[in-house]
């Protein structure tokens, strides 16, 4: 019994790692109508470049500031050069533009830092603690702690100030957000920005968990199904998907396994994400949308 | 003659019209010229994944440029039928290689129609959960289990040697015969289904679900009737892609990338259109190469080779988002501005309005 | 954003093309040319499937840098009986399908010079090339990795497995954890994790482990690991209810130090981890931090710097600014050592042809004779500077793998240090099973196998 909640909790902490990609997502998503598959190359280019100012001896707090400026300004560019011109492409056509962003940001961040892996040490170390009699990961809570604090974060910002409160017009609807005189671009470029941060602290998180390499973008495959189950629209919803994916995925691999065969995590999130939409097409947490002839 | 079912009799080939004749002449062309210059590279390397990722194309443009079911899961169809045709070329008495192929493509077909029934219920970009879940569970199933891969021990299959009836093309140029002719006919099949009602059926569920169902058009088995075709041709492209291309394959050579490949084909050749997949491959196969090529003749012999790959990565994500701005129906199109006559391998009506919208 | 005029781009594309084609029909593709070629057509030359870019690029990179400055070592000293070398390098990012195409592409070199042989460094790529290999009679060579029964060579000419067959590898673990627990016998009812890489590569040894288990008397349970292998979890928590005694660890890649930092979340001591010839690097214990320590592997090679050879590669390749590594640190690890390793080997392989058949360019035929009749002892090893650094090999047309020890390693933080002497697999109770999977994939193939008492 002991050792089924540790495997639960385990999860669901790794869940909710997994829900602190998708919230970057949901951001853009909400601001732009764009499902931004270049999410994970933008952690990937966040954490190597903060890991190698760092291993060049700058402070931990103006290396991740620089990193930041370094999100604003491709924010600015892809307003500019990507979002702007296909305001009025299809869904898909704006899905396909960014994952050409997504090979963008990867050339670049391994031109810039090259291919080697990196170790990031946060200085939180990862032993195992003794938490209610489970043994749970010292590092995993804390990450859980930095995700949720990102989450109110996230809801005081667009609950309770004028810019938060753009940025749900703009989601709401985008041409009478236009015609109240809110600047569309501005608002763009900050929702790309808030990601920006967010995939940030995800690529310290994730850095730190599984040391810093080109993989990290893949965590993204991770995060679509804790989107599809909670809902592009919802961020609350998606730390309810994560936690949900994670303790499902953790605990069909080990009690699943023996039975169906190794690796079944690499897909059982999908398929869970499946079982879950046929019962709400829009996922637990969407928007479900309204569509006439 | 009792009467085919109504998706089997539209794809049959129909009387000859003037139309007929250009993709005639583009086979014809295939057909000879490379022949012509005969360079075993160009054959092996360069030629027959372009057919077979036109195929491929083919086969997701059904699915997503006509029916409007955005799919990221083609390379596990792909994978089904190219461990399908081994297994019953390998194990059923009887199926000689082509018969194998058609087979394989069926099976890949049934599940496609599978990973389709999801589409009768969620709507939008919602869908890539059942395609993907597809892309993620295929690689594994093939690979955990070993009878898929008649039990060698890395899940790696072994094409057996190109042989048809008696005749051997185990070379790059046989190879390449080969896949001319099935991507030849199936093309033209796909094209006349195209053409039919089912096709136009397919065209209003993209275009606007709600009306078709008020015309009575039956949404469901549109779908996946859709569905089935595009994992069909996916399928046949990739027996094709382990038996007359790579000659070994394992799951992982189907993974998400290869299914991301085959979206670039048909966005960038344009969506719903046939010519546009050949155009589409073409560019995703050549332009790899022809930047190592620019970047090897820049740089010289000093070009860190590291650099260079990354340096190819940035170019291709930015070519990706250039086409997507400038010429958001794809090369096809370009094609069609440039050349003073139409050749007419697609109907005006046919080619969607600009920047499809695929039911969201 | 204004459109581009589709006719000039039409025009542009087709030119292109156009260029493209005459230039693949005169094989001028190449992506990277190094090496000496004082008059075209007369080096010998090697094709390089390398890879820089990707989950693997520290291996690759190390690997590949290594044989590249070995060569141009060689180069400095006159080339090998005046022969020069030449390569070509082309990316595969350790992908099947770019693997097969750099192999297509570079098979032939750019001036005519003969090709030597092939060294892809991928189990993958390996597998899609082994009948093109034979076929254009050029020597696959797999060192320390590879397809296990390329070993017998009578149904594999121009496969070989140098140094450490992957069976060998896992027997040579096992010898040596029986060592540890007072003898092969004393290993009965013991528990053994091996944690697995999910590729082609990390699927190799399943069957061999199993015959090992039954045969000692050992619980095994095999644990894979999805590629890329960065999210363990799941994993290591089966390895702490299990609790094994040891747990082998068959990674590549990033799977190792994840594999590590995982094994450190959930307590298992890491000194009871022992990490097999592609989990061995520095570039594998190094990023999982304090985890890694008490880290043991297996190695062929040490890492290291002093060693003779090594020091001519620094004055006369390095310090003349020839070297290929991108981080000039990494001289010495266990990957750029390999690299130098897989380089002596080579080009051995290609004096010990020249002995034969004339001191000129050699074919791949002839370079596959050189191969197999490969024999370095310590007198000779002494003469390349390369004592400690390789093993004695002697290869047959039996045995194309010639060596078959290891030698341990544990990290203590920031090196290796080696803790054991030369241990042997248990190649004799091996040896069946690899000839019968050589015969069974004769059967498949219709290939006759050689006679090797005529060879």
């Amino acid at each position: 019994m002991q050792f089924f909640l540790e495997v639960l909790v385990a999860g669901a902490l790794s869940g909710v790692m997994y829900a602190l990609v998708a919230i970057g997502f949901v951001l853009i998503y909400r601001a732009s109508g764009v499902f931004n598959f270049a999410q994970g190359s933008m952690i990937l280019f966040a954490a190597l470049t903060f890991v190698n100012l760092v291993e060049r001896g700058v402070p931990f707090w103006l290396a991740f500031g620089a990193t930041l400026l370094l999100l604003i300004a491709a924010a600015f560019a892809i307003e500019r050069f990507v979002l702007r011109p296909l305001s009025n492409g299809s869904v898909i056509t704006l899905f396909l533009a960014t994952l050409g962003l997504s090979y963008i940001f990867e050339g670049l961040s391994q031109i810039a830092w090259g291919a080697q892996v990196h170790a990031l040490d946060l200085g939180i170390s990862d032993d195992p603690v003794p938490v209610a009699g489970l043994s749970l990961s010292s590092f995993d809570i804390a990450a859980t702690a930095t995700a949720g604090s990102l989450v109110v974060l996230l809801a005081l910002v667009t609950g309770k100030t004028n810019l938060g409160l753009s940025l749900r017009a703009v989601a709401a609807d985008p041409l009478a957000a236009l015609s109240i005189g809110i600047r569309l671009d501005r608002v763009t470029v900050i929702a790309w920005s808030l990601a920006g941060f967010v995939a940030l602290v995800a690529g310290l998180v994730w850095g730190a968990r599984s040391g810093v390499q080109f993989s990290l973008s893949l965590i993204v495959l991770k995060a679509l199904p804790v989107l599809i189950i909670g809902g592009f629209t919802s961020i609350g919803g998606v730390i309810v998907a994560g936690v949900l994916v994670g303790a499902g995925e953790n605990l069909a691999a080990i009690y699943l396994g023996p039975t169906i065969g190794n690796g079944v995590e690499g897909w059982f999130a999908y398929i869970l994400a499946l079982v879950f939409l046929m019962a709400r097409p829009t996922g637990l947490f969407g928007q479900r949308t309204w569509a006439r002839i | 003659m009792a009467s085919l079912p109504a998706p089997l009799a539209a794809a049959l080939p129909r009387t000859p019209r003037i139309r007929a004749l250009a993709p005639v002449l583009a086979v014809a062309t295939a057909a000879i010229v490379p022949f012509a210059i005969g360079a075993d590279y160009l054959f092996g390397a360069v030629l027959v994944p372009i057919l077979i990722l036109s195929l491929a194309g083919l086969g997701l443009n059904i699915l997503t440029g006509y029916a409007g079911q955005l799919s990221l899961g083609s390379a596990a169809f792909m994978a089904i039928g190219a461990f399908a045709t081994y297994n019953i070329h390998l194990r059923v008495p009887g199926f000689t290689l082509l018969p194998a192929i058609v087979a394989g493509g069926f099976v890949s077909a049934g599940f496609g129609v599978l990973f389709g029934l999801p589409s009768l219920r969620v709507k939008g970009f919602y869908l890539i959960a059942s395609t993907l879940a597809a892309q993620f569970f295929v690689p594994w199933a093939l690979s955990q289990y070993g009878w898929f891969s008649n039990g060698s021990t890395s899940g790696v299959i072994t094409a057996p040697p190109l042989t048809l009836g008696g005749c051997d093309l185990d070379n790059p140029a046989g190879r390449y015969a080969v896949t001319l002719g099935v991507v030849a006919v199936l093309t033209l099949l796909a094209r006349n289904l195209i053409d039919s009602p089912t096709g136009r059926a397919w065209m209003a569920v993209r275009d606007m679900d709600l009306a078709a169902a008020a015309l009575g058009i039956p949404l469901g088995r549109a779908k996946l009737l859709a569905f089935a075709v595009s994992s069909f041709l996916l399928g046949i492209a990739g027996a094709l892609w382990a038996f007359t291309y790579l000659g070994t394959v394992e799951p992982a050579g189907f993974d998400l990338d290869r299914s991301f490949q085959i979206l670039f084909v048909i966005i960038l050749g344009g969506l719903g259109s046939i010519r546009g997949n050949f155009l589409g491959a073409a560019f995703v196969v050549l332009l790899p190469v022809a930047l190592s090529m620019i970047g090897g003749a820049i740089a010289g012999p000093s070009l860190d080779p590291a650099l260079l790959e990354n340096a190819q990565k940035v170019v291709f994500g930015a070519l990706i988002i250039f086409f997507l701005v400038a010429e958001p129906d794809g090369l096809t199109r370009l094609l069609d501005r440039a050349l003073p006559y139409p050749l007419e391998l697609d109907r005006p009506d046919e080619t969607p309005p600009a920047g499809v919208a695929a039911n969201v | 954003m204004s459109r581009i005029s589709p006719k000039s781009f039409l025009t542009l594309s087709a030119a292109a093309t156009l260029a493209l084609m005459t230039g693949c029909h005169e094989k001028t593709g190449t992506t990277q040319q190094g090496g000496v070629a004082a008059v075209p057509g007369k080096s010998q030359y090697f094709p390089l499937q390398s890879y820089r870019v990707g989950p693997y690029a520290a291996g690759g990179s190390g690997f590949f840098g290594g044989f590249i400055d070995y060569m141009q070592l060689v180069n400095a000293q006159g080339g090998i009986n005046g022969v020069p070398l030449s390569w070509a390098e082309c990316e595969t990012e350790y992908d099947v399908e770019k693997g097969v195409e750099c192999y297509e592409r570079l098979k032939k070199s750019a001036d005519g010079s003969p090709t030597a042989a092939t060294n892809p460094l991928s189990v993958g790529i390996a597998y899609a090339t082994l009948d093109r290999s034979t076929t254009d009679k050029i020597p696959l060579i797999t060192i320390n990795h590879g397809r296990t029964d390329s070993t017998d060579g009578s149904v594999f000419p121009y496969v070989f497995p140098l140094q450490l067959n992957p069976y060998s590898e896992v027997s040579a673990i096992f010898n040596w954890i029986g060592a540890k627990a007072g003898g092969l016998d004393k290993l009965r009812g013991k528990h053994i994790v091996v944690l697995y890489h999910g590729s082609p590569y990390g699927k190799e040894t399943n069957g061999v482990i199993d015959t090992l288990a039954a045969r000692y008397g050992v619980t095994v349970d095999k644990i894979e690991v999805p590629h890329p292998g960065n999210e363990q979890q799941s994993q290591w928590l089966k390895i702490r209810q299990i609790n094994p005694e040891w747990v082998i660890l068959r990674g590549w890649g990033v799977m190792n130090p994840v594999a590590l930092k995982t094994a450190r979340k959930v307590g298992f001591p890491a000194d009871h981890i022992i990490g097999n010839i592609w989990s061995n690097s520095e570039e594998d214990a190094a990023p999982a931090g304090d985890a890694a320590k008490g880290f043991i592997s297996i190695t062929t090679h040490p890492s290291g710097t002093s060693f003779p050879v090594l020091q001519q590669i620094r004055a006369q390749v390095i310090d003349k600014g020839k070297g290929n590594l991108a981080d000039p640190k990494r001289f010495g690890t266990v990957y750029y050592n390999l690299g130098v390793v897989n380089g002596i080997l080579n080009v051995e392989a290609v004096r010990v042809a020249q002995a034969k058949f004339g001191k000129r360019p050699l074919t791949g035929e002839e370079v596959r004779w050189g191969f197999e009749h490969l024999n370095i002892d310590d007198a000779r090893l002494k003469a390349l500077g390369a004592v400690g650094l390789v093993q004695p090999l002697k290869l047959s047309c039996s045995d194309h793998e010639g060596g078959g020890a290891v030698r341990f390693q544990q990290w203590d933080g920031t090196r290796w240090n080696v803790i054991s002497d030369w241990i042997q697999a248990d190649r004799p109770l091996l040896r069946p099973i690899i000839e019968a999977s050589a015969r069974q994939y004769a059967r498949e193939k219709g290939i006759t196998p050689r006679d090797c008492s005529k060879s």
